[in-house]
């Protein structure tokens, strides 16, 4: 679980360095893209905008002075004597006909594509033609209808009327201009007429649009269509009107009849105040649409470079960071567990490196710290047993040389002699100490000799049985390990009763342990006793707890010693220590937790 | 693991952001002006709808506007549709003026409209305006004979509406489908009331004159005169102003009127009960029963006029010559749905 969690963090910081990396480097882009994008399809379109403004306008200049030249044509014509005098009746028109035709060929002079022009009498039956008169033309004449009244209205002024009329050979006019003619006494008595082709004005646009394609519309004010120059069909319409076929099934008139939104177009209008036209020309934004969805793919594509390019750099810049972290974490965890033996070995040189190196140092430090703290410890131990060792020999040479002295005295030379060679056994065991553990078998042969000593002291009051496993006989054990006991068996057991006394060493591999055991036939102790010397801070049983300090210190808790004892039947001491396998013991194990 | 959520919709936040920000600069529809239409919905410019043709509208239209400045915005539908739109029309205002739909079918929605006397009411013939004034002709289209003169000798030339019903006839009828056209209709309720003998209608006639179609049913009226001025069709009748303008046109088609009577369309124009400008609609329908406009309708497009001061085109005998076949048309307009229904199972 606390591993899961951990890993979950680690996952987390990687993560959120990834991501973060990728929003650095992904979001500057992004803005500065999405603004390059609006201010090139902006800028697009502002262009075309322009360049259709421009077009148009073009196209308006030529418009205005195609009317001025009809205009010029016009005002040559209708101050003309001979024009006025036919139309006033004063001459007659037959005889004079060739004379008012020269006079408007000589106008028309030099005039590309010829219009068709009129000259009309209002009271008289007067018609001067360069093109067959429409019946239109009459029929307005006759109820002052349309240009004719706009002609009347502008008392002498030229007046550019939008009407479409048709001729023949599929050709339409769309303008028709016109002035009224006035007499000397101010009455109309005819006008002067100039219908405009359609081509004439289509070919004007045409000539200007031809970078764009684009729709032209042209209206009067009351939209009345002018020019199309996409559907032909709808000039001499009104487009604010609905026109139905038969079978056309009607909708309620929700929509707007007067909308001009096409989809993906933008319309400009261009008011032609000096002969109330307005222009409508409506662009389409394909080229734009086309550009922006190119620009677009564009775009995404570079995106999806750009992000793997960027995760790239993301996953290897994040893990550059969290990967040494990560394994100054596993380090730390190692050396939390015990093992200082680690080394974080970055070749950095940032922080991270810092980091590391610190980490090394701090571990060399600790180390040493608990290198010192083991070897004080182990000074301390040492100097303890050797303490320990020193309690024991004083006292056992004592009563010793108190043997010799009793049996010189005696004047037992065999005895002195026995002892003596005994003692001489013991003391260079003794000398020999420098090693604190000897094997069971000298362990062994020491306590012979001290028994044979001890024998010879007793008058041989008691008997010896040593039962020890020949396996474990080259184990090593802390030296003096039996002893106590030995001598406690015969001071504080058998020498206090009266029968004949027994003291068995015994000794085998029970398991992993090895078991001594020492008994005795003596007098045995009562429970009171028991707890007495089962006691760790006895001070009067310096052996026992010489003893069981050095097996705790030496092999730890689990090990000690145990007694088993009855009043008057005798005494049983265990003593366990763990056996060990190999040549190799490492007399330091029990300093390990 | 809720910051990385956090953290990933604050990234799908910003990339949405921005890509709003970009791409309404590409689904964008731009107008950068549209037609004015100021004009719409204020006092100088009215609503008409009018059955009549284009190039009868637009002319009297332009004029009205260019003169009096008010705008008219129209629609231009068959009659049928109109209607139709008039009956679905409920409470709302669909416009200021009815202008050329026939007296017939005006007679049975005047609860649509609002009597409107006329200034120049005293010059219109009484026959030709509602009694209570309701609605006022605008032309009178009488029904005639046409016949191609190279296909019908002298002697066999039609003579009256019987001569419809003679099996000579066979297959050399033009005829248009009364479903989708005034005039056929009208001609139809010509035979209907010919010869009732008491009964209401004479179907009788009804099966000769199919018998004699043979089928061949025309879709538009139009067909019907181009058809006999172009060979398809022996005679048929037809409208007065279309064999007028074919025979000023040149071509070899003569015109009968019927002995038995001449029937009239008379196209009406009529003020919206619920006229949203009603006093630029006024203006409109004086304008258009002017003597300037009627004389120009009359010169321009051969329609008969309901003025009496106006002259009728060359060519076309006077009205007071005409003989007129009396029939209560209303009442057969009013039964107009059951008509047909029979009309058609007749056919099929």
């Amino acid at each position: 679980m606390e591993k899961y969690i951990e890993m979950k963090r680690n996952n987390f910081f990687f993560h959120k360095l990834f991501i973060s990396f990728i929003l650095c480097g992904l979001i500057p882009l992004l803005i500065i893209t999405a603004a390059l994008y609006g201010f090139a399809v902006n800028f697009v379109r502002d262009m075309i905008y322009d360049q259709t403004y421009r077009n148009i306008s073009i196209a308006h200049d030529k418009i205005n002075s195609l009317f001025q030249e009809y205009d010029e044509i016009i005002e040559k014509l209708h101050k003309d004597e001979i024009i006025l005098d036919v139309l006033s009746g004063e001459i007659s028109m037959e005889d004079n006909s060739n004379r008012v035709y020269e006079q408007i060929y000589s106008a028309l002079e030099g005039v590309v594509d010829k219009p068709p022009l009129y000259i009309l009498g209002r009271e008289k039956e007067v018609k001067f033609y360069t093109y067959p008169l429409p019946d239109s033309h009459e029929i307005a004449m006759k109820y002052n209808w349309g240009v004719f009244r706009e002609a009347d209205g502008a008392l002498g002024k030229t007046v550019f009327y939008p009407q479409k009329i048709k001729y023949s050979m599929g050709q339409n006019t769309v303008l028709t201009i016109s002035r009224s003619i006035y007499n000397n006494e101010g009455n109309c008595i005819g006008y002067i007429v100039i219908d405009v082709f359609r081509e004439k004005l289509a070919d004007i646009f045409q000539s200007s649009i031809n970078s764009l394609p684009m729709e032209i519309l042209v209206l009067d004010k009351y939209s009345y269509t002018i020019l199309d120059l996409q559907d032909k069909k709808m000039e001499g319409y009104f487009q604010n009107a609905v026109y139905l076929d038969g079978d056309e099934e009607v909708e309620t008139t929700e929509k707007s009849l007067f909308q001009f939104k096409r989809s993906n177009s933008v319309t400009i209008i261009f008011p032609n105040e000096k002969y109330n036209m307005t222009t409508y020309a409506t662009v389409s934004l394909d080229i734009l649409n086309h550009l922006s969805s190119s620009i677009k793919t564009i775009l995404i594509i570079g995106y999806i470079i750009s992000l793997l390019i960027c995760s790239i750099i993301s996953i290897i810049l994040a893990k550059d960071i969290s990967d040494p972290i990560r394994k100054i974490i596993s380090l730390m965890k190692k050396v939390e567990k015990g093992n200082f033996d680690v080394e974080a070995n970055f070749k950095q040189r940032d922080e991270i490196g810092l980091l590391a190196m610190y980490f090394n140092r701090m571990v060399v430090r600790l180390k040493k710290y608990l290198d010192e703290i083991i070897e004080k410890q182990n000074q301390l131990r040492e100097t303890e047993i050797k303490m320990l060792q020193a309690q024991i020999n004083p006292h056992f040479l004592y009563n010793t040389l108190d043997v010799i002295k009793w049996s010189a005295k005696l004047n037992r030379p065999d005895e002195v002699t026995k002892v003596v060679t005994n003692l001489a056994k013991i003391l260079r065991n003794s000398i020999d100490c420098e090693e604190e553990f000897t094997t069971i078998e000298e362990s062994l042969e020491f306590l012979i000799s001290y028994l044979n000593i001890q024998k010879i002291k007793y008058n041989n009051k008691f008997r010896i049985e040593i039962d020890v496993d020949p396996y474990i006989l080259q184990q090593k054990i802390p030296r003096l390990l039996l002893q106590p006991f030995v001598e406690n068996a015969i001071i504080h057991g058998i020498s206090g009763t009266d029968k004949k006394g027994l003291i068995t060493i015994g000794g085998e591999k029970v398991g992993n342990e090895i078991v001594f055991y020492v008994t005795d036939n003596g007098i045995g102790m009562t429970a009171d006793e028991m707890k007495v010397i089962e006691r760790e801070d006895n001070e009067n049983h310096v052996g026992i707890n010489n003893v069981r300090k050095r097996i705790k210190l030496y092999y730890g808790d689990t090990y000690g010693i145990e007694f088993e004892s009855k009043k008057n039947k005798g005494t049983k001491v265990i003593v366990k220590i763990p056996f060990e396998m190999g040549d190799e013991i490492n007399h330091d194990k029990g300093y390990h937790c | 693991m809720v910051k990385k959520v956090i953290v990933l919709l604050l990234f799908l936040t910003i990339i949405f952001i921005i890509w709003e920000n970009v791409s309404f600069l590409f689904v964008e529809d731009e107008v950068l002006g549209q037609i004015p239409d100021e004009d719409l919905n204020s006092n100088n410019s009215i609503m008409v709808y009018s059955p009549l043709n284009e190039k009868i509208i637009i002319p009297i239209v332009k004029e009205f506007q260019e003169t009096t400045g008010i705008q008219v915005n129209y629609l231009s539908s068959g009659t049928g549709n109109l209607l139709k739109l008039l009956e679905q029309k409920e409470d709302m205002p669909l416009m200021d003026v009815m202008w050329g739909g026939s007296r017939e079918f005006l007679d049975l929605h005047l609860d649509l409209f609002q009597p409107y006397k006329t200034i120049h009411r005293d010059k219109l013939s009484p026959d030709f305006r509602h009694a209570e004034d309701y609605w006022n002709g605008f032309n009178i289209l009488p029904i005639v004979f046409m016949y191609n003169k190279k296909l019908v000798d002298e002697e066999d030339i039609p003579k009256s509406w019987e001569d419809l019903l003679d099996p000579k006839w066979k297959g050399k009828i033009a005829y248009a489908d009364p479903n989708n056209s005034g005039s056929s209709f009208m001609i139809l309720s010509a035979l209907l009331t010919l010869n009732t003998d008491g009964e209401e209608y004479n179907w009788e006639n009804i099966e000769k004159f199919i018998d004699n179609l043979e089928g061949r049913i025309l879709p538009k009226s139009s067909d019907v005169y181009n058809g006999i001025a172009n060979g398809d069709f022996a005679m048929g009748p037809t409208m007065e102003e279309a064999v007028v303008r074919l025979i000023n046109q040149g071509a070899d088609v003569g015109i009968v009127y019927p002995e038995e009577g001449t029937v009239f369309i008379t196209d009406a124009v009529a003020l919206m009960k619920d006229a949203e400008n009603p006093e630029a609609a006024k203006i409109f329908i004086d304008f258009v029963l002017s003597k300037k406009i009627q004389g120009y309708m009359v010169d321009n497009f051969l329609l008969r006029s309901i003025r009496d001061d106006i002259i009728f085109p060359d060519g076309l005998i006077p009205m007071s010559e005409m003989n007129i076949m009396e029939s209560d048309a209303t009442q057969i307009y009013e039964n107009k749905d059951t008509i047909l229904d029979i009309w058609d199972s007749l056919v099929n």
